[in-house]
């Protein structure tokens, strides 16, 4: 019996160690956590293989780079890059230059005639969220049979802020908004940023504009979406009131209205008001002055039929 | 006391493993037991795929008139070890008495069955509620052999309730704390439990009935109809022997080489192999079947909606077409030596699979952001016309299979050797759905097995089944703008420790080690995904 016991015992911790020895393969996360994700490709941990974008290239290349825009916002999804790589490479990898912890590789395409039989390739690709604002280059390079990488090269874009900047992120000449009234929350409902303007007006998605007059030097404010309206969900579930310039004197009084809770229970959101101040040095930055939080029940949706839950009083 | 060791090969329980994030596989192979016993057969079956020594055996008292699994203490048992057991219902005019004896011991020695007609009790954990029934007799009744379409057991007369609970840890280098679009959770690390079951059978000369319902939270809390099936039979006089003739109608077994009526009570490897679980997703079919044997043969022959129901999520309830699956085995049971058992057989899979047409549509307006500035520009907007349905259409699709058991008496316990092969075409259901309309091409694969236990001193079974599926023999993948033929098999290794305790309970260790092409390398190459996985499962019975 006790030889049994033995052997069984043996046998259990074999079993064991089995799965820390025997446990192998190439891991295929989805790697949701990272700025860059392409769907279609495989992603691995370290740093993007090849030498720094140079003045020289060795070979595998990257003979050619497209892209629509160089302007890249956080949940970005779907956006095509396109290019070819010289007739050694096999496959492409990209990342961001100075984001992530890994790289993606997908393999090319087939030869185009058109150009000595350059390998074409294409990436689709989808941006994390909270991405940090500003330049931040897509990186490049190709790999041939042998895992050799060539030289890297970079395709330059530009990462804009989720909180309205006007541009600032990536033109910084383009002016910093004067006032910022943002609402954000975490589920697919239909929930409305509503301000209360000092001359009675309420604004909100649905309505976005403080005044239909473009002049007269009332400063105007803008809202920039009605998210998920009608529960078409976009996946932005955030509001931004934007005034380029300080807005006009008296009280804002500040709603968050659920529309339509789509189904959900309850929704947290949080208020946040962004003013523009200055830096030490002069330059102007969008600072946090106020930031409110809660949470709605499916209870409280009114399909606008209420001005909503109050959240705060802004004086100017 | 008993101590069994069975090794096992190849477990792929993989559905869910080796497809990734596809789909969870919650195929359902499910035999849960009843107490079975009177006429047993040596059929190769599902009781044939229950381990060595059936788990229930290991709970047996060691009594020496109801030793458990050995087959000579099956003939040597007193014949009047449970005089007054016999199930109520049962008239000892109208039917035959039941046994005492597992249809383990009838495979091990088949003569030994007519010297125990007389006077036993076939009863199962609860005979009718006759409070007469041999308690040690009925436990080790239970076991492997439950009474089987596929396995010529017909069951004890009399009515028979039966159940077992399967609780398990798994865990899968797969595992990822997030979802996966659509909502699927992508965590692998997990309690559950796989099979609850609960089984009614009633069997009389002429006729049996059993009614079984499954529960588990594989995808979420659930239960269904596992098993409904009424059988008609002519019985063989020798009650060793499986009925001449059963036809069976009903929710049932599918007659298909070996894994798909080993019951999975019975059966030490977590799950069927990944090749079966392609073919047949599912244990259960809704049909007809005519089984039986004689002398040495066996046959099974049914005729089924051809699709294994299943509670799979995106799995077309029902059958979307009137074609119905022919499927079927014919083999061989024989003894050619004391302590030696050999059974085989081939089996065949013909039918129509189904290709659903395309639905109408509306006209639409779509609106894609081509230079991604976010606004609408000119150019960007298009219209989708509407159109009209399309046609569904069949496809044929086949399957052929042999496999061979060997079992053997050793000094140190039974051991099992045992394989199945099949090649098919268009016939994957279940890992990669075969379509070749969509596909424009059929879809060939082929899949093999082989599986070793050993049970050792009755306490601990340890054991090792390796499968080999290939899902499609004509894969190509593209490299460098060429297409290349590359290897598309899944090969899974999967070693076993399996530890028996008294009262019908036992714990089970089991590795899966899986080789495939699931990943992709530094140079975008196929290369083999890390997806192995273990489980550990505590089974009691009733």
């Amino acid at each position: 019996m006790r030889a049994v016991r033995r052997l069984a015992s043996l046998l259990a911790a074999s079993a064991i160690a089995l799965y820390f020895v025997a446990c192998s393969g190439t891991s295929q996360s989805l790697a949701l956590d990272e700025p860059l994700r392409v769907p279609l490709a495989t992603f691995k941990e370290g740093a993007l293989p090849g030498t720094p974008p140079a003045t020289t290239e060795l070979a595998p290349t990257i003979t050619s780079l497209e892209s629509q825009s160089t302007i890249i916002r956080s949940r970005q999804s779907g956006k095509n890059v396109v290019g070819r790589a010289s007739t050694d490479a096999v496959a492409v990898a990209l990342a961001f230059g100075d984001l992530g912890t890994g790289y993606w590789v997908l393999p090319v395409d087939g030869p185009d005639p058109q150009s000595n039989g350059e390998f074409t390739w294409a990436a689709k690709c989808d941006f994390g969220s909270n991405l940090p604002p500003g330049n931040h280059p897509l990186r490049f390079v190709a790999i041939d049979a042998n895992g050799h990488a060539g030289t890297q090269r970079d395709l330059s874009t530009c990462v804009s802020s989720e909180t309205p900047d006007n541009g600032n992120a990536c033109i910084p000449t383009s002016p910093l908004p004067a006032s910022v009234f943002s609402l954000e929350w975490d589920e697919d409902v239909d929930l409305d940023l509503s301000v209360v303007l000092p001359n009675g007006r309420v604004v909100s998605g649905k309505s976005p504009r403080t005044s239909i007059e473009t002049d007269a030097g009332v400063p105007l404010g803008t809202v920039d979406r009605d998210s998920n309206a009608s529960c078409v969900i976009d996946g932005f579930a955030r509001e931004d009131l934007t005034f380029l310039e300080k807005p006009s004197a008296g009280s804002y009084l500040v709603y968050a209205n659920l529309f339509d809770a789509c189904g959900k229970t309850t929704v947290h959101f949080r208020f946040s008001l962004y003013e523009r101040q200055a830096n030490a040095d002069g330059t102007p930055k969008l600072v946090k002055t106020i930031a409110k939080s809660g949470q709605l029940a499916a209870v409280d949706a009114n399909g606008g039929a209420r001005t909503g839950t109050f959240l705060t009083e802004i004086p100017y | 006391m008993l101590v069994t060791l069975a090794v096992t090969l190849a477990g792929v329980a993989f559905a869910e493993v080796t497809l990734a994030r596809v789909a969870h596989a919650d195929e359902d192979d499910f035999e849960v037991s009843s107490a079975p016993a009177s006429s047993a057969t040596p059929q190769k079956n599902g009781d044939a795929g229950a381990p060595v020594v059936p788990a229930s055996s290991s709970a047996a008292p060691p009594s020496p008139a109801v030793a458990p699994s050995a087959a000579a203490s099956s003939a040597t048992a007193p014949p009047s070890a449970s005089p007054t057991a016999r199930p109520a219902g049962a008239s000892p005019t109208t039917e035959a008495p039941a046994r005492v004896g597992s249809p383990e011991d009838h495979r091990e020695n088949p003569t030994a069955a007519t010297t125990e007609e007389t006077g036993h009790s076939s009863a199962g954990p609860k005979v009718n509620g006759d409070p007469s029934v041999d308690e040690k007799a009925t436990q080790w009744v239970r076991g492997a052999g439950e009474p089987s379409l596929t396995a010529g057991i017909a069951g004890p007369y009399g009515l028979v309730f039966s159940g077992y609970v399967q609780a398990q840890f798994e865990h899968s280098a797969l595992s990822e704390d997030e979802i996966q679009q659509g909502g699927l959770p992508l965590n692998h690390d997990r309690f559950l439990i796989r099979r609850a079951r609960l089984r009614v059978d009633r069997s009389w000369k002429f006729a049996s009935t059993t009614i079984e319902i499954d529960g588990n939270t594989t995808r979420a809390p659930s239960f269904g109809l596992r098993r409904a099936e009424v059988s008609l039979l002519y019985r063989n006089e020798e009650a060793s022997a499986p009925p001449y003739v059963r036809l069976t109608a009903g929710l049932s077994e599918i007659p298909f080489g070996y894994e798909m009526t080993d019951s999975s009570r019975s059966r030490y490897f977590m799950e069927r192999s990944l090749g079966s679980l392609a073919l047949f997703p599912a244990d259960p079919d809704l049909g007809v079947r005519v089984s039986g044997g004689w002398r040495f043969l066996r046959y099974a022959l049914g005729f089924v909606n051809g699709e294994p129901l299943d509670d799979r999520p995106g799995r077309v309830a029902g059958d979307p077409n009137a074609a119905k699956d022919l499927v079927g085995r014919f083999g061989v049971d024989v003894v050619p030596a004391e302590k030696w058992r050999v059974s085989g057989g081939f089996s065949f899979l013909y039918g129509r699979g189904f290709h659903a047409g395309q639905q109408a549509t509306k006209s639409q307006l779509v609106w894609k952001d081509g230079n991604e500035n976010n606004s609408v520009d000119q150019g960007e907007i298009s219209s989708i016309p509407g159109s009209a349905a399309t046609p569904s259409q069949n496809f044929k699709r086949w399957a052929v299979g042999a496999d061979v058991e060997i079992a053997v008496d050793t000094k140190i316990g039974k051991s099992r050797l045992y394989g199945e092969l099949f090649i098919a075409q268009n016939a994957d259901r279940g890992v990669f759905p075969s379509d070749p309309i969509a596909s424009g091409s059929d879809t060939r694969g082929l899949g093999f097995y082989a599986a070793a236990l050993q049970e050792i001193k009755q306490r601990v079974v340890v054991g090792v089944r390796t499968d080999h599926y290939i899902p499609s023999v004509d894969t190509f993948d593209k490299r460098a703008g060429n297409l290349i033929p590359t290897d598309s098999a899944i090969r899974t290794v999967s070693p076993l420790v399996a530890i028996l305790f008294p009262e019908r309970v036992r714990l089970t260790f089991q590795y899966d080690a899986i080789f495939d092409s699931l990943a992709r390398n530094n140079l975008g190459v196929p290369t083999d995904l890390k997806n192995d996985q273990f489980t550990i499962r505590l089974q009691g019975e009733l």
